[in-house]
């Protein structure tokens, strides 16, 4: 088998899939505002056309490269490219200030490569005995994991877990148009033959993520750039960087531990990794200053999530997060289920993602190495060429999930929807994770309702389908409480004032 | 009006009207839109209506719940001062977009729609070429070389799309 994956991945084709996948990433996230999620986004039409491992590539080298593209953006113009490089900014952009850019944006390359590779190692260690203990799992178990999958939504949604909640609620409802798969009925398809398959994912967040944001940045389009930093050529070599192992590999533990628990993300991970290696340090005044070790904790924090976040899909079928979640739509699309199924019947399949997610990752390190002045331009691409450019590509990638004109329709009724939607802060996270998931569960709830006779008991009396769903209680409930004692608080405070 | 008593306010409105829409999903657009198989779910009382009625009932709670708690928070604001409501701190300026922008916005989405149409009437090659630069000059870009940028992009997706990955363009 070894030999099979190694010729996977070395196949001429994949590699170059990875090295577009990464570039791609790097310079999506590295344009202010749009985010990793973009990215993956906008490179899914592109892989309806291949095979279901040179597509993964595809995405995977765009969620590494946008990761990391994302600190670009934070080091050279103080503002975050993605939220997972919002700790990147206190010392990254400090040291751009100082004429060090180009030593931030090397730090920041090669931090995120070791916590991407350590991230891999993770991914290839943890999974397999995972899987093999949920492969035990029959519907009772996998549907209560599908509530678990939907009840992170509450922790993603942001400040408001009620419109978080109500997204869900709206993704799972779009999830059942097209031909129930129990019964065979059309569920909203008003006659309309292009609908019988259901609504593709891929056309849902083209709109909503890519077009809804064109729609926004054509309103600001007016408004100045922001002050970009000089890039300057940097004097680091890998042993100035390799000083800080401690941190990198704190920070990279964060993360991997941050990214296999589903809803949580590259951002918390930044963060804490940052706050950590601060408390850690013999100078903890000198953060904020613009040191390299404030760039290589986030850095490597964030994309040691990468490969953690694999880990609940690959072996478990549930999105660690809204990234994740979109390569989980493109690969049902390719007939592709993920779950612990995957390491019985596609063990080759497993194995090839997990080594191509290692090459990915050195392969972000020499782009970013050769390129980085490059990448760097991308910041000053103005809105006005970006906003038609992406406008192409969205409906170029709508029409070809499956070659009808009625999904560019759709794609832009969602980027409507999803303009005005962001207008009132409807966090987009929880629809796509609900979409993703929906007939999953539908159909795990139905088969299990089946099994039982109708009787809901069986979600609470077989062990691990209670233990799946008093934690998505738990997830659920936790951010509402945490809500209420904030505002507890606030009423408190203000009597007192 | 303090910042954070209007967005309150508009929670209120906002989950008043996803009650309505759950409502509507419920009673009109359920029964309307998926037709019920006698034969089927008889037995253990599931059919194609219970999961699209299951979110249509959660989307309600969830929309009931959030009006409950706007509605505390709005009587609790209201009953602040302005200095007690930012708690010391000054408000934020505001990165709601001005009705100018929100304006140029709404244009740029009807030019995306006429792009869609044109795609599905005459074609890709010609919409593209016609679409593309009209949201160029609208969003203010006068450069001539970005205008050609664009082109060349378009043309690069069209060989990946048609030539590549064999996509039959409209």
């Amino acid at each position: 088998m070894f030999m099979e994956v190694f010729n996977s991945i070395s196949s001429p084709i994949n590699l170059i899939m990875m090295n577009i996948g990464v570039a791609a990433g790097i310079i999506i996230g590295a344009l202010p505002g749009l985010s990793v999620v973009v990215a993956i986004t906008l490179l899914l039409p592109l892989t309806f056309g291949m095979d279901s491992i040179t597509g993964m590539y595809l995405l995977l080298g765009a969620y590494c490269g946008g990761t990391y593209g994302g600190s670009i953006t934070a080091i050279l113009i103080n503002t975050p490219g993605t939220p997972a490089a919002g700790a990147t900014i206190f010392d990254g952009y400090k040291l751009a200030q100082q004429g060090r850019a180009g030593d931030a944006l090397k730090a920041a390359l090669i931090a995120s490569t070791i916590g991407g590779i350590l991230s891999c190692f993770s991914l290839m260690f943890i999974a397999p005995p995972l899987a093999k203990m949920a492969l035990k799992f029959g519907p009772p178990e996998y549907f209560a994991l599908c509530v678990f999958g939907l009840s992170i939504v509450a922790g993603i949604s942001g400040e408001s877990v009620f419109k978080g909640l109500i997204m869900a609620c709206i993704g799972l409802f779009i999830s059942t148009v097209g031909v129930d798969a129990t019964e065979g009925i059309p569920r909203f398809t008003f006659g309309i033959i292009e609908l019988f398959g259901g609504l593709s994912p891929a056309v849902v967040m083209l709109g909503m993520f890519a077009l809804s944001e064109m729609l926004n940045k054509s309103g600001r389009s007016q408004r100045p750039l922001e002050n970009i930093a000089k890039f300057t050529k940097s004097k680091l070599k890998l042993k100035d960087i390799l000083v800080y192992w401690k941190t990198l590999l704190r920070s990279s533990a964060i993360g991997i531990f941050i990214g296999a628990v589903p809803g949580t993300g590259g951002a918390i991970a930044a963060f804490l990794s940052y706050n950590e290696a601060r408390r850690a340090s013999k100078t903890p005044e000198l953060f904020g200053t613009g040191i390299l070790e404030g760039v290589v904790a986030p850095e490597a924090g964030n994309n040691a999530v990468t490969g953690a976040t694999l880990i609940p899909l690959l072996t478990l079928g549930i999105p660690g997060d809204t990234g994740v979640a979109i390569m989980l739509g493109a690969l049902t699309m390719q007939g592709i289920i993920p779950g612990p199924n995957l390491f019985t019947a596609g063990n080759f399949w497993v194995y090839a993602i997990m080594g191509g997610l290692l090459v990915v990752n050195i392969f972000m390190l020499l782009q970013g190495s050769v390129f980085i002045r490059a990448f760097a331009n991308v910041t000053k691409v103005p809105f006005s060429v970006l906003v038609p450019s992406v406008m192409i590509l969205c409906t170029m990638g709508a029409f070809a999930v499956s070659n009808s004109v009625l999904d560019i329709f759709i794609m832009l009724m969602f980027g409507f929807m999803g303009y005005i939607l962001k207008k009132f802060e409807f966090p987009f996270p929880p629809l796509t994770i609900a979409l993703v998931l929906g007939s999953l569960t539908e159909n795990n709830l139905r088969r299990s309702l089946i099994m039982s006779d109708g009787k809901a008991s069986i979600f609470f009396t077989r062990p691990i389908a209670l233990v799946f769903i008093v934690i998505s209680i738990i997830s659920v409930l936790f951010p509402l409480l945490k809500m209420a004692l904030k505002a507890l608080k606030q009423q408190k405070l203000t009597k007192e004032g | 009006m303090p910042i954070e008593l209007k967005k309150t306010r508009v929670n209120i409105i906002l989950a008043l009207l996803f009650i309505l829409i759950s409502l509507f999903l419920f009673y009109f657009a359920i029964p309307w839109g998926i037709p019920i198989r006698a034969s089927w779910g008889g037995d253990i009382g599931v059919d194609s209506r219970t999961f699209p009625k299951f979110t249509a009932i959660s989307m309600g709670l969830v929309s009931f719940l959030f009006l409950v708690v706007s509605l505390i928070k709005y009587r609790h604001l209201k009953s602040m001062t302005q200095a007690q409501i930012e708690g010391g701190k000054p408000s934020q300026p505001s990165e709601k977009m001005s009705s100018k922008e929100e304006g140029r916005a709404l244009i740029t989405f009807l030019l995306f729609v006429l792009y869609a149409v044109l795609l599905s009437t005459i074609g890709f090659i010609p919409s593209t070429l016609i679409v593309p630069p009209l949201i160029l000059y609208f969003l203010g870009e006068r450069k001539v070389w970005n205008y050609v940028g664009v082109y060349i992009f378009g043309g690069i997706l069209f060989v990946i799309f048609q030539l590549l990955l064999k996509v039959q363009l409209p």
